[in-house]
């Protein structure tokens, strides 16, 4: 490729790889248009979480044994010197106060899984108020609510391996749960925990999920992904107007590395949007490059061309702006990684049969999970005829949530567009869709709440009794009502998409937040 | 036969076009590849279900459920460290983890054994299974398998999801989402002092059961 005049060694070695891997004629991936919109970022943070909790996985792999054998501790904690501890538990302590840098990395192992899914989370929340998820988006929107599903399975099969007296609490909920599916649940039980919990081979195999079959599967999920990312293109926000075409180095930029790097905003590249119109088809043929050649031969992209998408090219301006997502995680998990214990495991002792942590509560992603557990009463059970007994757990802990997953894989198809559609919309201009969103959200935090129902009592001095009478009316009768306020005070956009009502009311915008403002101002409600 | 060949040679080859008429031998030769197609298929989903079949496998590996009792007549009660637990343990109010008296096959049983006067009990409460103020019902919640180790004032709460059983009236469900009853088990003194059962629990230990 570059000419050669100055650092002839690395053209050179550049040269060598071209020969053999025909770099250049992919040259135009280097293109890609990457809409210049800070929240677009989120589904970076979550990658860059996915790549710490590997990396530093690998290290954990090193020491951790999978076993609930029990070893006499000789570690340094005295608390346990000379007692009989699980072998995993043991391993752990010995990463955590023994290794080398364990404890930093362990607790950022910890950390990032947080942040992976948190980030995951947010990144939903954006596409689905910005109604990127439209045709022809739903299957990415099926592939990443699939990933949401897997990153809480490898959370949760990770909580367990350290054996402490949470982890083989919270494993033994799960089996319970998994034992309470009609017909298979014996089976399915058996399958998932290595025979009746707690036995010799939950650990190992709760081992091999986490660090093989689930990353594997992360790892396949993300890259298709990120393919059909390439392929469709993102969405883009809606433009204030023409947008002038690329500008003439954009191109040079990406095969001179970094020169150009530096003029982030004049960098504009340019895509071929994704399958459907013709010109779309056309471009994606070629790649970015001929979305860039067709619209200078245009001049500019005009302000409603859903065919090209206006954005910084992959490289260099993207990349950098990448590097500085990613250098910013790391350092966000490195802080809270050396200033934050998380799950201190010598203070929560190993796994104890005979008993029960007081203040016992899942992580926070699957509090909502736990709060359908705590707030479903045994009366729910019914008789099915062939199936058996079907039991409140099985409807709290595995229906409910199954039916969570499904109406958010299922929702691209409700709320379905016959036509492709590549703007990202203001949620402020969705009343219908932003309602339900507001709907959702809300939901699965009253059920959280639920979830932490004992702390929500003792908070305002109460039993858990009347609380949880409070809460089975919240579960819908707070989302329906924060859902109709959004609705009402968003109905008046619906028709003139360009122009918010005013700037005050912001409901919405970032979810949560916002919707428990709404309620806030009563004459909202009409 | 030889029409077979014929039709066969007509349908890949070139010579389709110029047949009159689809009727006729074409038909059934498309029905003959519609069935090879099934069989093709069956073959090979049977094919690739049967290397499904070793996931059975899976629920197979080291098996130690246990379903025989967790006590019977005459197994003492013990206390956390394998001592037999003696007439004046506890005092009335107090309540203990216990456990059967180690025997081979059986890991863990935990029960609750609690003191009140004779008279507190009512209720669901099996007065013939208690002695001397004591009775005894198995830790292991009903609901999702946790133990019941705390309590709020009187009455036993499982701090997973807050299940709450009263200890008086035979540890039925006073609050929570746990569908019955801690099973009761039945005690008696033996002669020199010692708290033993005089079976098994009185119901199944544990979630699920009916």
């Amino acid at each position: 490729m570059a000419t050669s005049d100055d650092g002839g060694r690395l053209a050179r070695a550049y040269g060598w790889v071209d020969a053999r891997l025909d770099l250049d004629s992919d040259r135009e991936i280097l293109g890609k248009a990457f809409p210049a919109e800070d929240s677009f970022l989120l589904g970076e943070v979550a990658l860059f979480c996915f790549l710490v909790l590997v990396l530093t996985g690998m290290f954990l792999g090193f020491f951790f044994e999978p076993s609930t054998s029990d070893v006499t501790y000789e570690g340094s904690v005295e608390r346990f010197q000379g007692e009989e501890v699980p072998e995993a538990f043991a391993s752990v302590l010995n990463i955590t106060y023994d290794v080398p840098f364990g404890m930093l990395l362990r607790r950022m192992h910890h950390w990032a899984a947080h942040l992976f899914i948190a980030s995951m989370a947010l990144h939903m929340l954006r596409v689905f108020f910005t109604g990127a998820y439209r045709n022809p988006r739903e299957p990415n929107w099926l592939v990443g609510t699939g990933l949401a599903g897997l990153s809480m399975g490898a959370a949760y099969t990770g909580y367990a391996l350290p054996f402490d007296e949470f982890a083989s609490t919270a494993t033994g909920i799960g089996y319970n749960l998994a034992k309470s599916v009609p017909l298979a649940g014996e089976a399915l039980a058996k399958l998932v925990f290595g025979g009746s919990f707690p036995s010799s081979a939950t650990i190992p195999r709760f081992y091999f999920l986490h660090v093989l079959v689930i990353p594997l599967a992360i790892a396949g999920l993300i890259g298709v992904h990120m393919l059909i990312l390439m392929r469709q293109k993102h969405t883009e926000a809606e433009r204030e107007g023409d947008v002038p075409g690329p500008a003439p180095p954009a191109e040079g930029a990406a095969a001179s590395g970094g020169t150009a790097a530096a003029d982030g905003g004049d960098g504009v590249a340019t895509d071929g949007a994704g399958s459907g119109t013709p010109a779309g088809s056309d471009a994606v043929a070629d790649g970015g490059v001929a979305g860039s050649v067709r619209a200078k031969v245009a001049g500019t992209v005009a302000r409603d061309d859903d065919s090209v998408i206006v954005g910084l090219p992959a490289f260099p301006n993207q990349a950098a702006v990448s590097a500085v997502v990613f250098f910013l995680t790391l350092a966000t998990l490195s802080l809270l990684a050396g200033f934050l214990p998380v799950h201190n495991v010598a203070e929560y002792g190993p796994n104890d049969p005979a008993g029960t942590p007081e203040l016992i509560m899942p992580d926070w992603f699957l509090m909502w999970v736990y709060g359908f557990l705590k707030l479903l009463p045994s009366w729910l059970a019914f008789h099915v005829p062939i199936l058996g007994e079907v039991n409140a757990e099985f409807v709290g802990g595995i229906l409910m949530p199954t039916l969570v997953f499904g109406a958010v894989a299922a929702w691209p198809f409700v709320d379905y567009y016959r036509d492709p559609e590549h703007f990202a919309l203001n949620p402020l201009d969705r009343p219908k869709q932003t309602a339900v969103g507001v709907f959702g959200v809300t939901f699965i935090m009253v059920a959280s709440i639920a979830g932490m129902n004992n702390i929500a009592a003792d908070a305002l001095g109460t039993e858990t009794g009347p609380v949880n009478a409070v809460l089975w009316w919240a579960l819908l009768g707070w989302p329906t009502l924060c859902a109709a306020i959004t609705y009402g005070l968003l109905r008046g956009n619906d028709e003139g998409p360009d122009e918010p009502a005013d700037g005050s009311d912001t409901p919405s915008d970032d979810g949560p937040d916002a919707t428990s403002d709404d309620p806030d101002d009563p004459e909202g409600e009409r | 036969m030889s029409d077979d060949c014929d039709t066969c040679d007509g349908c890949c080859g070139d010579e389709e076009p110029t047949r009159p008429s689809i009727y006729t031998d074409a038909r059934a030769e498309m029905e003959r590849r519609d069935y090879a197609k099934m069989l093709a298929t069956v073959g090979g989903l049977t094919a690739v279900g049967s290397l499904a079949a070793p996931l059975m496998g899976l629920t197979r590996v080291f098996e130690r459920g246990y379903s025989g009792p967790v006590y019977s007549d005459g197994v003492a009660l013990v206390d956390g460290e394998g001592n037999r637990v003696t007439e004046g343990a506890l005092s009335e109010g107090e309540q203990m983890t216990v456990f059967p008296e180690p025997r081979p096959g059986i890991a863990d049983a935990p029960t609750l054994l609690v003191r009140y006067p004779e008279d507190a009990y009512g209720g669901e409460t099996r007065m013939e299974s208690t002695v001397g103020g004591y009775a005894a019902y198995s830790k292991v919640c009903t609901h999702a398998g946790c133990m019941v180790s705390d309590t709020e004032g009187e009455t036993l709460v499982c701090p997973c999801h807050f299940g709450k059983f009263d200890p008086t009236s035979g540890a039925s469900v006073v609050g929570g989402p746990p569908p019955r009853a801690l099973p009761q088990l039945p005690l008696t003194l033996s002669s020199d002092g010692h708290l033993v059962a005089t079976g098994d629990f009185e119901g199944p230990v544990g979630p699920g059961g009916e």
